[in-house]
């Protein structure tokens, strides 16, 4: 990880939210670098807090504390209006390509909305070509700019989502399941899409989701999540082919193959995921690990370098 | 018929009246599941797996669903012939379903242990102190401390209340269980644990299970055969062996070239180009054709029939009319 | 990259059959419901007999002034379709005209309190938090207060009359309109599209006017229909109970009023004006009923 290449560096990031039962430990201190045009995939199951970073890292919910770092610059220290500028650079695609484009506005309407918030294009015919040209560079036919979210199927309306985001050019964009949602042969289209788009525009990625075998397609480095923390992270070939921290190992092998020659040993996960509300200074996985042992459940393991790029945080790596 | 069916539909027709259009759901549906196997009903949204899956309990809603012709026939009794109230009878009892998602699928005022007994209570006719107990049972069958039996479905998790469901849907040991996507909605993990224990269930109680989904890799753990529906048709059935290893049509090609690779994990994906067609306005020949890669002249004009490449593994296209299976044309990620 | 899209394929026909943008399905749906489309066709009727009021029948001729050998006249009597009352005014050109002072009356004070209580369950809706406990603890105080002793209280200090009358409708509406609109904004605004929007850096102002009102408007219009029904009745009570519109002013309410006096012989008095506001109220309750259930999302 050069430090000159890195575009995102996140460093001790935490999120906590209060509730009733006392404060949710939802992202809790986690840190990672993403190089430029390169895509890191965030992987960890309901409840990890996954999507949870993602919106932190872009300030649309506040850090409870840490560093975000963009291109060198703080982004915490910025202003309300210095970040508005910013976010033009910074992009989401979300999840639901239903509930994340307004019903009541058309295609046009909603890829023109980003070029007419950041002042970039003033005058009317020019930003009818931009807005074309971006639906083309998505894959959507012009005929198409009159219609509205519920005329369009979700692969439509998702290459809608990815145009709004790419209208601005931003350098980095935080991808929240963008294909969970979408049947399993228009995810190949969006999938090959994005990479395009990658390649074409040299974009950076956070790819967030929890299917492996996706994130394996997308991804040159992967993150593992755990109840907020992160527990492993690895060049993806690597985190294949070496998994280290078990509840990496029992993701890896609970992934139902289309294959029927590899019958691999299934880790079949004891228990329930632990609340995220006040936890102890445990490690997190303890009360499902299959190697738990008395070091496990009276302290906290930190993240350690096993191998170059590869970290882990568990005390069976130590 | 030579082999002995749990579950025998033929030709089934089921359209939606709508305002806008007949949408034609299913269309000369055809399906066998023999007794104690499992059968893996895949395809994607919009080909018709649910409407499948609510016709077989005639549970499609009346309007504007319409079973238009065709048999369903179970333990030898045409289900599409019964009454409401002799299917009232069946459902829970002869047969049980299981809906995609567990978080809707449990009444919320009612403790756990209550829902598992009302069934016992309607089909079994316990009385309430015996449904009970049978029910902790159950619970302890699907991996659930017994003395959970008296909380209610929030204070447990989805993987949890998919496992209640399943207890619900077992209770009166069913001879045949379907189950509509039942661990899409869950973690990966959590479906490990719910596929393992359903195998587990299933050889314990003989049942006969339809499993529908969109997912591959669940049909690989869990299934025997695989039947693949497009456009409301059964288009490719064979072992899972046949499907998976020998795929004949050009869909069930693209589906597995859509899927990403966990060998080669940078080759470019190969999605299958275009949409589903729209069931209110399908094409006359064979309902792929616009999107299929190996089209011919005659597949717009025809309805391709089954075409047999061993005693039991079918495909409908015209490229095997003539038996020619041999010269596979087709192959994955090639 | 593009892999011939602009080759129409499948989905296109799907398109081609929907191409219209929510409204029109709206309507569509609107139309089917018999109900609401005769509301809507009475209301019309109303509003265009309203409208030609002055046309038909002079206002000082017929309204004001007295015609006392005329008087108490059955209706059907000729030259007095709806018959006289008691100053010998023709009922029927009353009924028209008092139409201009109801409509015209409940829909402005609806419509001020559709902004003023909008805005406020807007703002309390889109910020929450203490904004939101304060301006609400501000309209359950509102909502507190029964309306006509509200009224009562504003024509003691402020005189009795029309605008003041409007003043106290529209104080009492308040509440409906901020509570609908509250909840409305309370759902559009944990729409994915709001947080997409604040993604591309767009302020505050310009979400909620551009993002949350046009999803809230649908509740919003129903309650408009419905509570202009609803100020009818109240404009007629409180005119009733003198607090409002005076004589000579054919305002409903009145009417009722001076012919309680003659009810037992000259029972028309009374009803014909009961039945005009009952007419209206009805139209317009069934017009909000086939607006409400047109606009279901669910129904999509």
């Amino acid at each position: 990880m050069s430090e000159n290449n890195a575009l995102l560096e996140i460093i001790n990031l935490k999120k906590y939210f209060k509730t009733s039962g006392g404060m949710l430990h939802a992202v809790d201190d986690i840190s990672f670098s993403i190089d430029k045009g390169k895509t890191l995939g965030l992987v960890g199951e309901s409840g990890c807090g996954k999507s949870t970073a993602g919106r932190t890292i872009l300030r649309l919910l506040e850090p409870t504390s840490g560093e975000i770092r963009f291109a060198g610059e703080d982004i915490r220290a910025l202003s309300a209006g210095e970040l508005r500028k910013k976010r033009k650079d910074m992009q989401i695609i979300f999840q639901d390509p239903f509930s994340s484009l307004n019903p009541r506005k058309t295609t046009y309407q909603t890829i023109a909305e980003p070029l007419k918030r950041q002042g970039i294009i003033k005058n009317k015919s020019e930003l009818a070509d931009k807005v074309i040209e971006l639906m083309e560079t998505v894959g959507l036919a012009e005929r198409l700019k009159d219609t509205y979210p519920h005329e369009l199927d979700g692969g439509r309306r998702q290459r809608v989502g990815i145009a709004r985001a790419l209208a601005m050019n931003p350098q980095f964009i935080v991808c929240d399941e963008p294909v969970s949602a979408l049947d399993v042969s228009i995810q190949a289209q969006i999938l090959n899409l994005m990479k395009e788009l990658q390649d074409h525009f040299g974009l950076t990625y956070l790819f967030i989701t929890h299917n492996l075998s996706v994130v394996n397609h997308f991804s040159d480095e992967i993150a593992v999540m755990y109840l907020g923390k992160l527990i492993e992270k690895a060049p993806a070939d690597e985190l294949f082919d070496n998994p280290i921290h078990p509840y990496t190992q029992a993701l890896l092998s609970a992934i139902p193959l289309p294959k029927l020659q590899q019958k691999r040993e299934r880790i079949i996960l004891k228990g329930e995921i632990s609340s995220p509300i006040e936890p102890k200074p445990i490690c997190r996985f303890a009360n499902r690990c299959l190697y738990v042992h008395g070091r496990c459940r009276s302290e906290e393991p930190q993240l350690r370098i096993v191998s170059s790029n590869h970290v882990v945080s568990c005390f069976l790596s130590e | 018929m030579n082999k002995n069916y749990a579950l025998d539909i033929q030709d089934l027709c089921v359209e939606y009246r709508t305002p806008i259009g007949v949408v034609k759901a299913l269309n000369g549906f055809e399906l066998q599941l023999e007794r104690g196997k499992t059968l893996g009903l895949v395809g994607e949204t919009g080909a018709g797996k649910t409407t499948t899956g609510l016709s077989i309990l005639n549970l499609i809603p009346n309007p504007p669903g319409v079973i238009v012709k065709g048999s369903i026939t179970v333990n030898g009794e045409n289900f599409l012939e019964k009454t409401e109230k002799e299917m009232e009878k069946i459902r829970g009892k002869i047969v049980s379903m299981i809906f995609q998602d567990p978080m809707t699928a449990l009444n919320p005022v009612f403790v756990v242990e209550d829902q598992i007994a009302e069934s016992l209570m309607l089909h079994e006719k316990l009385i309430k102190n015996d449904a009970i107990n049978k029910a902790r049972q159950m619970l302890e069958l699907v991996g659930i401390p017994s003395a959970r039996g008296k909380e209610y479905p929030h204070q447990f998790s989805g993987g949890m209340k998919q496992r209640v469901v399943i207890a619900i849907a077992l209770a009166c040991s069913p001879q045949l269980l379907i189950a509509d996507e039942p661990t899409t909605a869950l973690d990966v993990t959590i479906q490990a644990q719910v596929l393992e224990m359903m195998k587990q269930l299933k050889e314990q109680y003989q049942t006969s299970l339809l499993m529908i989904t969109h997912d591959l890799g669940v049909i690989a753990e869990i299934c025997d055969d695989v039947s693949v529906i497009y456009a409301g048709t059964v288009i490719e059935h064979g072992s899972l062996k046949d499907v998976f290893e020998h795929p004949c049509h050009p869909y069930t090609e693209g589906l597995f070239n859509s899927l990403p690779d966990l060998d080669n994990r940078t080759a470019k994906l190969k999605p299958i180009k275009g949409l589903m067609p729209d069931p209110i306005n399908l094409p006359e020949g064979c309902a792929f054709y616009p999107r299929c890669n190996y089209a011919m002249p005659i597949c717009k004009m025809e309805k391709p029939d089954k075409s047999f490449r061993t005693d039991w593994h079918y495909v409908k296209c015209h490229l095997y009319k003539n038996g020619n299976f041999s010269e596979r044309k087709i192959g994955i990620n090639e | 990259m593009n892999e011939s899209i602009n080759q129409p394929d499948e989905a296109d026909l799907k398109i081609r059959n929907k191409k219209r943008g929510s409204n029109s399905e709206v309507w569509s749906r609107f139309k089917k419901n018999k109900l609401a489309i005769s509301g809507m066709i009475i209301l019309a009727i109303i509003v265009i007999l309203t409208l030609s009021a002055g046309f038909l029948y002079d206002y000082h001729t017929y309204c004001v002034k007295q015609n006392i050998p005329q008087r108490l006249q059955p209706p059907l009597s000729p030259g007095h379709l709806l018959g006289t009352d008691d100053m010998g005014r023709d009922v029927a050109a009353r009924v028209l005209h008092g139409a201009r002072y109801s409509l015209f009356i409940s829909f402005s004070a609806v419509i001020a309190s559709m902004l003023i209580g909008g805005f406020l369950g807007a703002v309390a809706g889109y910020y929450g938090g203490v904004i939101d406990n304060i301006l609400m603890r501000i309209i359950d105080i509102i909502m507190a207060i029964p309306m006509t002793m509200l009224a009562i209280v504003i024509v003691a200090v402020l005189g009795p009359s029309i605008p003041n009358m409007i003043i106290a409708l529209v104080i009492a509406q308040i509440p409906a309109f901020a509570r609908v609109t509250r909840g409305s904004v309370l759902t559009v605004r944990d729409m994915e599209y709001i947080e997409a929007t604040r993604a591309l850096g767009t302020k505050d102002f310009n979400i909620i006017v551009e993002h949350i009102i046009p999803n809230v408007l649908s509740p919003i219009i129903v309650q408009i229909a419905i509570r202009t029904a609803a100020s009818i009745a109240n404009v007629a009570a409180l005119s009733f109970l003198g607090l409002g519109v005076k004589s000579p002013v054919p305002e409903w309410g009145c009417m009722v009023a001076l012919g309680r006096a003659y009810i037992r012989d000259y029972s028309y008095l009374t009803y014909v004006p009961g039945m005009a506001m009952m007419i209206t109220i009805l139209s317009l309750n069934l017009l909000g009923d086939g607006l409400r259930d047109a606009l279901d999302p669910r129904l999509k």
